[in-house]
């Protein structure tokens, strides 16, 4: 149909950002949008993990394939993961770790000589590419600085024990396997409108009033202390857990409040592995989900399913 | 004593009270490929093989030298022998897969002794054991290790006897989220708890969720579990539902799901009937000596029964072909023949015709003559039933027509 366009133009707006965590709002577009990010975040968005182990010496008390697991998921800066190549899809190479486009080696060589157990962590591979290394970032929640951090721990060796392998590391997705997967949580949820009765809501007492505010097990409301008056402290602490609604119920006054998720508008929090930043992680779903579209849009086929899409055939070719 | 930490054998996952996509009927359970793929419900399986030979300095009979078994590799016709060193043990670490020869030994006449994996075991070797015993015998032990990690089939348990079967591996993006972005390890279906009168693991679930935010431990066992009350309160001051249910976002499509769910950590044990011991798959293989039917155990690669209440179901649906296929062509197809002058089985002998010749082929006994004799297609079961019977001196008449 000529004329209607369904086009919209999602806004953003960033509340905090640092390196592992992003909270966002994303407004004037809906559920499937919204869910179409959280899901590429999760599952398309590529980083690099370690793929291929090959062990040299092993006489831990871990097996060789518990040791391959642990190094797996171990996070490795993926910066340059959007730009590599897939194995399966490198001509130039049959990702043996020796190409520069999808394979990075590391390298690990430990051996306990003295009494002290020995601690073999992810900052004793040796990467063959300086861009890709495990994530290290200080870590501020056990309060110890960047010397005392030690890296992730792949397996403790006694006296005389020793550990050398090879691994090579590819890229891929959290589709895959998990440990591609550069998000530790990617959530978000629909953002409450709540309406207070006041009318109503002034003819409980005060005690009432405390025992309503107190019926919910997240901080929504509050009693303004002058006033005496119960006011919206957090709207967004609302889980939709009902627990007010059925209070308000329960005391014999319904419509005490009324609460709305907004179709709308959704509130994002993201946290990455360490693999690439929260922001990048955003912005590559954006991009990967833009590929996909246009392999929709592009493909040959569109034209001739023109009929089985309808008007959507045409609005996927950009009418 | 030392306090030691004390190792489960058992993980607290997250557990959600609610259907998936119909994966989670019966009894089974849905689990989150992202979670088993991060190590959770990963066991390690070790198996080990045994082979004795006869230690030749012992004192006491001496055999005769041809017969004496050693180990050593031997070009065995039963199995590969590619992983195995020339001691016929294999080095640590190699990779042996089913059929493959696990510990070589040959008699010095050549004769091949070798153990071999049966069919669908398989494993990495773990450590080689070589000693010997007050009988005089050299032993030695194979130790095969096998990581598994869940896959469709196997079995799971709650500590309230909820168990389950495996029923589909969902990826992380597809289950509910709450707001916190939690996604449950396992999804049981509710049907599991009315009749089972199982509120424990509901008791569990919710104290458990409590406890994981900072609370002190306590048992759950339903009758020392602290008050629905003290649960609940301690629920809500943590910020959930009273009862344990969620807000959550379907997955797929990230509508707000119309009902609250019942989520927390449960404690879960793997239990060791697995999916991959259990595979059962023939086409054609041993049969009976005896009866020339399909052997039964799995063990010998054997088939499934096809029994009688199956026959009659493929009565009840006219599939006589199918029927005839499945118990003669499939099964015990023979051959025997019938003198139809008399009726009376015609065996194959051999006798001598006039020239002094022999020749060998069906001859009726009671005729005398190899006029009128036909072959007909019986299933070798019926075959020896009437061979049986003729050996106590009955003799079966068969009616024979062409068609």
């Amino acid at each position: 149909m000529e004329g209607v366009s369904y086009q919209r133009f999602p806004k953003i707006k960033i509340r905090t950002v640092r390196d592992d965590f992003m909270k966002f709002e994303l407004r004037e577009t809906d559920a499937s949008i919204a869910n179409a990010l959280r899901r590429v975040m999760i599952a398309e968005v590529p980083t690099i993990a370690i793929d291929l182990v090959e062990i040299e010496v092993n006489s831990s008390v871990l097996n060789d394939e518990f040791i391959a697991h642990r190094l797996g998921l171990i996070p490795l800066t993926s910066e340059r993961a959007m730009a590599m190549r897939f194995s399966r899809d490198c001509d130039a190479c049959d990702g043996d770790g020796q190409c520069e486009y999808c394979s990075v080696e590391f390298h690990l060589r430990a051996k306990c000589i003295n009494d002290q157990t020995l601690d073999v962590t992810s900052k004793d591979l040796y990467s063959s590419d300086h861009t890709v290394v495990p994530v290290d970032f200080p870590d501020s929640s056990t309060g110890l600085d960047n010397a005392d951090n030690r890296g992730i721990i792949i397996v403790k060796l006694r006296r005389g024990q020793e550990l050398g392998l090879r691994a090579i590391a590819r890229k891929g997705i959290g589709k895959d396997h998990a440990k591609w997967s550069p998000a530790a949580t990617v959530t978000f949820m629909y953002e409450p409108e709540i309406y207070i009765n006041e009318e109503l809501m002034e003819t409980l007492t005060l005690e009432e009033k405390k025992e309503f505010v107190e019926s919910s097990p997240t901080k929504v409301f509050d009693i303004n202390a002058n006033t005496q008056q119960v006011y919206i402290y957090d709207a967004e602490a609302y889980t939709y857990d009902d627990e007010v609604l059925k209070k308000a119920e329960a005391m014999g006054k319904p419509g005490l409040v009324e609460i709305h998720a907004k179709e709308d508008s959704f509130i994002f929090t993201v946290e990455t592995t360490g693999a690439i930043k929260a922001s990048q992680l955003f912005l590559n779903a954006i991009e990967i989900l833009k590929q996909k579209l246009d392999a929709v849009r592009l493909s040959a086929d569109t034209v001739e399913a023109d009929e089985q899409f309808g008007e959507l055939g045409a609005h996927m070719r950009g009418g | 004593m030392l306090p030691r930490p004390e190792f489960f054998n058992g993980q607290c996952a997250i557990v959600a009270v609610n259907v998936h996509l119909g994966y989670n009927q019966e009894d089974s359970l849905v689990m989150n490929r992202a979670s088993l793929e991060r190590g959770m419900f990963r066991t390690e399986h070790v198996r080990s093989y045994k082979a004795e030979v006869e230690n030749p300095e012992a004192p006491g009979k001496k055999q005769k030298i041809d017969d004496l078994v050693s180990f050593g590799k031997t070009q065995s016709k039963i199995g590969r022998v590619d992983s195995l060193e020339d001691d016929g043990f294999p080095y640590v670490g190699a990779n042996l897969q089913t059929g493959d020869i696990v510990i070589g030994k040959h008699a010095a006449s050549g004769v091949d002794h070798s153990i071999k994996l049966k069919h669908t075991e398989r494993g990495m070797v773990q450590k080689v054991v070589l000693s010997s015993n007050d009988e005089g015998k050299n032993f030695a032990v194979v130790s095969l290790r096998q990581v598994r990690s869940p896959c469709l089939g196997d079995k799971f348990s709650s500590m309230h006897g909820q168990k389950g079967v495996l029923g589909f591996l969902e990826s992380q993006e597809n289950f509910p989220f709450t707001k916190q972005g939690i996604v449950p390890d396992i999804v049981i279906n509710p049907h599991a708890f009315p009749s089972r009168q199982t509120p424990g693991q509901l008791l569990e679930a919710a104290l458990g969720k409590g406890i994981a935010l900072g609370g002190a431990l306590k048992y759950a066992t339903p009758f020392s579990t602290p008050s629905v009350e003290d649960i609940t309160a301690q629920l809500h001051r943590l910020g959930f539902s009273r009862w344990g249910d969620e807000r959550v976002y379907d997955g797929r499509t990230g509508e707000k799901v119309h009902s609250l769910i019942f989520m927390g950590p449960t404690f879960y044990q793997r239990l060791t009937h697995m999916s991959e011991d259990k595979v059962k798959f023939r086409n054609t293989g041993p049969v009976h000596p005896l009866t020339r039917q399909p052997v039964a155990d799995r063990k010998r690669f054997g088939g499934i029964k096809f029994g009688e209440m199956e026959r009659d179901c493929l009565i009840a649906h006219g599939a006589a072909a199918n029927l005839h296929e499945r118990l003669f062509t499939l099964s015990d197809s023979s051959q025997m023949h019938i003198c139809r002058k008399c009726n009376n089985v015609a065996n194959v002998i051999q006798r001598a015709v006039l020239g002094g010749r022999k020749i060998r082929g069906p001859y009726c006994r009671f005729c005398e003559s190899v006029e009128d004799v036909v072959r007909v297609n019986v299933p070798y079961g019926a075959k020896l039933l009437c061979q049986e019977l003729f050996s106590m001196g009955i003799s079966l008449k068969f009616d024979t027509e062409l068609c």
